[in-house]
């Protein structure tokens, strides 16, 4: 997959990469991070996460590498790749384009 | 914290259902992962950890349906499709139920079993957790302890202490106990103001019980430090059900006076509804004062429950009790001979045996649930086999296997909330059950109730079941390239069949062992009831009634009245003989003494069951008289102490002589002589399992203990006719005298054996849904068996093949498969019955008649589920069966 083809994003996708923006997570981290950015809207399971990243890493969005925790557990910490900035950057291009076609059309209000 | 290590566990388990390899790369982070959540949600209450157990398992089976059938590698071109997580699962869900809804009977036959099964696992799991996991209804309540008295010479291990054991013990061992305090029963009080006296049971406390138990009262105030103190004013405390049913709720009842151990006391306070104890029959409490006589060191009537002090160990506490009882029995050897104390936590021995009913319970509940999965599993697959071609049909059309799969799930899940709807149903109904006809060995069955846990496992357990029997098939139906459209119509995969031939297996085996203990269960219970009580209790009425010290202070006044009582009773129509006791059997009054024969060099006493009996008892109970006399107006409390004992003491005293005329002898107090005037038939004294006792019978006129006594009555009708009269004429001679504990002597006989009677009858109830269950299951293999092979069938009749023997050979798969699950039941069961010998009674585990029974009713049944829609071969018709496809 390269970026710059049209791809859709799922929601839960691009809240990882939107989580990995401001630097590398373990798992519980990013999950805590989508909850918070989201308000709580999304409430991604941890199955299902997981399996998002392990997509997402075959894909070449996201890097993975394993650190050892403070505590001395071995952790896997994911970082977002070059190639996933330019998937979440076409992604949220596209949401802007829409946003602002809405605005146009007066589906929301200016400024919302 | 125990409930977060379980909600773990579940988790670790619903991991299982992922691919191997995505488990391997993954299955840590999610467990660390869901354990943080877990440990975050448990902060917030517990129905919120479950749920989010139940969304984190959800979540992972659609995980592992979605890699699995997307495989992992690029698959985010599709993921548009999907939706993540729930959400998609969710849009589903409504396709399904309209879906579900055009196959009645299928959805009916998948709900019920889920249901059945569900709700009779998590009625066991809501008994289990209200009677073992909930602690006491007091504050910080795993730190009340007994301390008992262990008397291994009469095999008595919680036996009562003396009050200066007591106040030494409170000394001696203070460094244990924020409070070591003691109650005693025998706080009964007599209320008047109902259409006829009424007896309520209450407990006498010490003034700091109330204080150590922490539990604050509801209305005014409960039994103070100052309240057992020589000299302070006589109050009593309510319980709630007392306070609702006899003062109507009154808040006004403070300051208003009822009469406890015939003095009149004043109502200080009511307790909680939530307030029990020391068990659910007391209603009231009393400050205990103990007079002169109740202070001497072998006066043993107190029963000590203490508070251990904060961060002090239970093996701490018994070492320093153990010290401290060392010097004790030093000090007086004579009242501490052969004894010892020990600690019980209090939560242990208010469970006491209940542990192992529950054990039984949950057990078969556990068997039941997962008959109930194997059957659903099978209903299941031979659905998605039914349907094979028209999935087909749909991935030709171009379906992607994922949303097929999706849909199953989804299916599932709709099949999950039915059944766990129902399950919660089947859970009230049960518990409301159980509330009513356990027995009353079964402790703190008042406060079983269903709460939202019990709620948040049934539904847990129903989804977890529903998509784990989906998951299967839909595993199965992906692994061959696909079912095509050339398959489809005829022939069902082999491995579709193994599954099913393995479902129908382990429904079978389960079954049979749940048959098994049902039927050794219920030949204990009739063993119990065929042994030999000894009297004839069908015609008997019997009622207590204890005279009240202040107005019947003599023994003649006594005697006077039950002289009276018994003319009078002996005079009403329909009543044969007229008796009284003070040791009925069945009853909870018992006494016995030490005796030896005289003269004999025995060393070891005796045990003896003594019963002061009066008038006609042994004719009223239908015992009879072997030998000698009965009593007669002449053994009066000056003459000679005499007695009558029974047949066994008869031979084990004097083997092959004539017990009449010889004496027997405390050898403690070898004033305490008894001469035997007359032998009498045996019975059977407090239950039916233990043999018989040796027995002595006294008159009540020289054993005249205490007032009280049960008057037995042999009438010509139903007993229970006349206990109206009975009442009446007890009225007629002291209208305050309470009539209490009226029943036959038939029915507390069998009241007895209602522990056992409970058990059979609760393992009765799960395995006949069990069976039900199975048959089903053994009949829907058969169906869908003929159904997709009758292509075949068809064309065997057609060239010729008779119908009777195609038909044998379809009965013939049908039961090769229920012998297997036969032969792997029987053993199961082998080994299920070895760990019931406890409960067992004059039936061996291995019982000739109970297996055969069971295997052949069994066997009888599945042979006719095997045969009913294998019997549909005969009416094929080859040319129209060959023609519709």
């Amino acid at each position: 997959m390269t970026p710059g083809k049209e791809v859709t994003l799922t929601p839960l996708s691009l809240a990882v990469l939107m989580a990995l923006l401001d630097g590398e997570l373990h798992g519980y981290g990013i999950m805590k991070a989508i909850q918070s950015q989201s308000g709580g809207r999304i409430q991604a399971g941890a199955g299902s996460l997981y399996a998002a990243l392990d997509r997402m890493v075959r894909s070449g969005w996201i890097g993975e590498r394993t650190a050892s925790s403070a505590s001395g557990e071995v952790q896997r910490r994911f970082v977002i790749t070059r190639a996933g900035r330019a998937v979440a950057r076409a992604e949220v291009e596209r949401l802007a384009a829409l946003v602002r076609l809405a605005r146009d059309h007066k589906l929301i209000a200016e400024g919302a | 914290m125990k409930q977060l290590a379980a909600a773990n566990a579940v988790y670790r388990l619903a991991l299982y259902a992922l691919p191997s390899q995505f488990r391997r790369d993954y299955g840590e982070e999610l467990q660390q992962m869901v354990a943080a959540e877990l440990r975050e949600e448990s902060g917030r209450g517990c129905m919120r950890t479950w749920s989010r157990l139940v969304h984190e398992c959800v979540d992972v089976w659609i995980t592992a349906v979605r890699v699995r059938v997307e495989g992992r590698p690029a698959m985010h071109a599709r993921e548009n499709n999907q939706g993540d997580g729930m959400l998609g699962a969710l849009r589903n869900l409504r396709i399904s139920a309209r879906t579900l809804g055009r196959q009645p009977s299928f959805t009916l036959a998948a709900i019920l079993t889920l249901g059945a099964g569900v709700g009779c696992a998590a009625t066991a799991f809501g008994v289990w957790d209200a009677l073992l996991l909930q602690p006491l209804p007091h504050p910080a309540s795993e730190r009340l302890v007994m301390v008992w008295r262990d008397l291994p010479r009469i095999a008595m291990a919680r036996a009562p202490m003396s009050y200066p054991t007591l106040t030494d013990l409170r000394e001696q061992t203070a460094d244990s106990w924020a409070g070591l305090e003691a109650y005693a029963g025998g706080a009964s009080a007599l209320l008047r103001g109902g259409v006829e006296p009424e007896q309520v049971t209450g407990a006498r406390v010490t003034g700091g019980v109330f204080g150590l138990l922490g539990n604050p009262p509801l209305v005014g105030r409960t039994i103070g430090p100052d309240d057992d103190r020589p000299g302070a004013e006589a109050v009593v405390v309510l319980s709630h059900a007392l306070w609702r049913r006899y003062f109507g709720g009154d808040p006004q009842v403070l300051g208003r006076t009822i009469e406890v151990r015939e003095r009149p006391h004043r109502v200080v306070g009511v307790m909680g509804p939530e307030f029990v104890f020391p068990s659910a029959r007391s209603e009231l409490w009393v400050a205990l004062r103990a007079d002169p006589e109740q202070q001497q060191r072998d006066v043993n009537y107190l029963v000590a429950v203490g508070r251990l002090r904060q961060g002090e160990t239970l093996t701490r506490a018994q070492s320093r009790l153990d010290l401290a009882f060392t010097r004790l029995a030093q000090a007086y050897p004579d009242a501490y001979e052969d004894s010892r104390l020990w600690l019980e936590p209090r939560h242990e021995f208010v469970v006491g045996d209940a542990r192992r009913v529950l054990l039984l319970g949950a057990g078969a509940a556990a068997l039941l649930l997962m008959i109930a999965c194997a059957n659903l599993g099978n209903l299941l697959l031979v659905r998605g086999l039914a349907r094979s071609r028209e999935l087909a049909v749909r991935s030709a059309l171009g379906a992607t296997r994922a949303r097929v799969a999706g849909e199953l799930i989804s299916e599932a899940a709709v099949l999950a909330i039915g059944g766990a709807l129902l399950a919660v149903a089947v859970v009230f109904m049960l518990t409301r059950m159980i509330v009513v006809l356990a027995p009353d060995a079964l402790p703190r069955r008042f406060e079983l109730g269903v709460d939202a846990r019990v709620i948040v496992f049934a539904g847990a357990v129903a989804l977890f079941c529903a998509l784990a029997c989906a998951i299967a098939p839909v595993l199965l139906r992906f692994e061959p390239a696909r079912s095509t459209l050339a398959t489809a119509g005829g022939s069902v995969s082999q491995r579709g069949r193994t599954l099913q031939g393995g479902f129908l297996i382990a429904q079978v085996s389960l079954a049979l062992v749940l048959l098994v203990i049902t039927g050794l269960l219920t030949s204990t219970l009739t063993r119990l009831l065929g042994v030999p009580v000894g009297f004839d209790g069908d015609r008997v009425l019997t009622a207590h009634l204890a005279l009240p010290n202040s107005r019947y202070g003599s023994a003649d006044q006594i005697a006077g009245f039950y002289d009276q009582l018994f003319a009078r009773v002996a005079a009403l129509p329909g009543v044969e003989r007229v008796g009284g006791t003070w040791a009925l059997p069945f009853s909870e009054d018992y006494a016995s003494s030490s005796f030896i024969p005289a003269g004999s060099s025995e060393r070891e006493p005796f045990t003896v069951s003594a019963a002061p009996i009066r008038g006609d008892y042994f004719g009223a109970v239908g015992m009879r008289m072997l030998r000698g006399r009965n009593f007669a107006a002449g053994d009066r409390a000056d003459g000679e102490s005499v007695g009558i004992v029974n047949e066994t003491l008869a031979n084990r005293f004097w083997p092959n002589q004539d017990p009449i005329g010889k004496r027997m002898v405390d050898p403690e107090d070898p004033s305490d002589v008894v001469t035997v005037i007359g032998v009498v038939s045996d019975v059977r004294r407090r239950d039916l399992a233990s043999n018989v006792e040796l027995e002595v019978y006294l008159p009540h006129a020289q054993a005249m203990w205490t007032s009280g006594l049960y008057v037995t009555v042999r009438t010509q009708g139903d007993p229970l006719a006349s206990s109206s009269a009975l009442r009446a004429a007890v009225h007629a001679l002291d209208p305050l005298l309470p009539v209490t504990r009226m029943a036959t002597l038939d029915a507390l006989v069998t009241r007895s054996v209602a522990t056992p009677r409970f058990r059979a009858a609760i393992i009765a109830a799960v395995s006949a849904v069990a069976v039900l269950l199975t048959l089903l299951g053994i009949y829907s293999v058969q169906a869908v068996f003929v159904a997709t092979y009758r292509r075949d069938l068809a064309v065997r009749l057609a060239l010729g093949a008779r119908p009777g023997r195609v038909i044998a050979e379809v009965v013939g798969r049908g039961l090769r498969l229920t012998l297997i699950g036969t032969v792997i039941g029987g053993t199961l069961a082998v080994i299920a019955s070895r760990s019931l010998q406890a409960l067992l009674f004059q039936v061996s585990p291995l019982d000739p008649a109970t297996w055969l029974t069971a295997i052949t009713l069994f066997s009888g049944v599945a042979a006719l589920a095997c045969w009913l829609p294998a019997r549909r071969v005969g009416g094929l018709d080859p040319m129209l069966t060959l023609r519709s496809d």
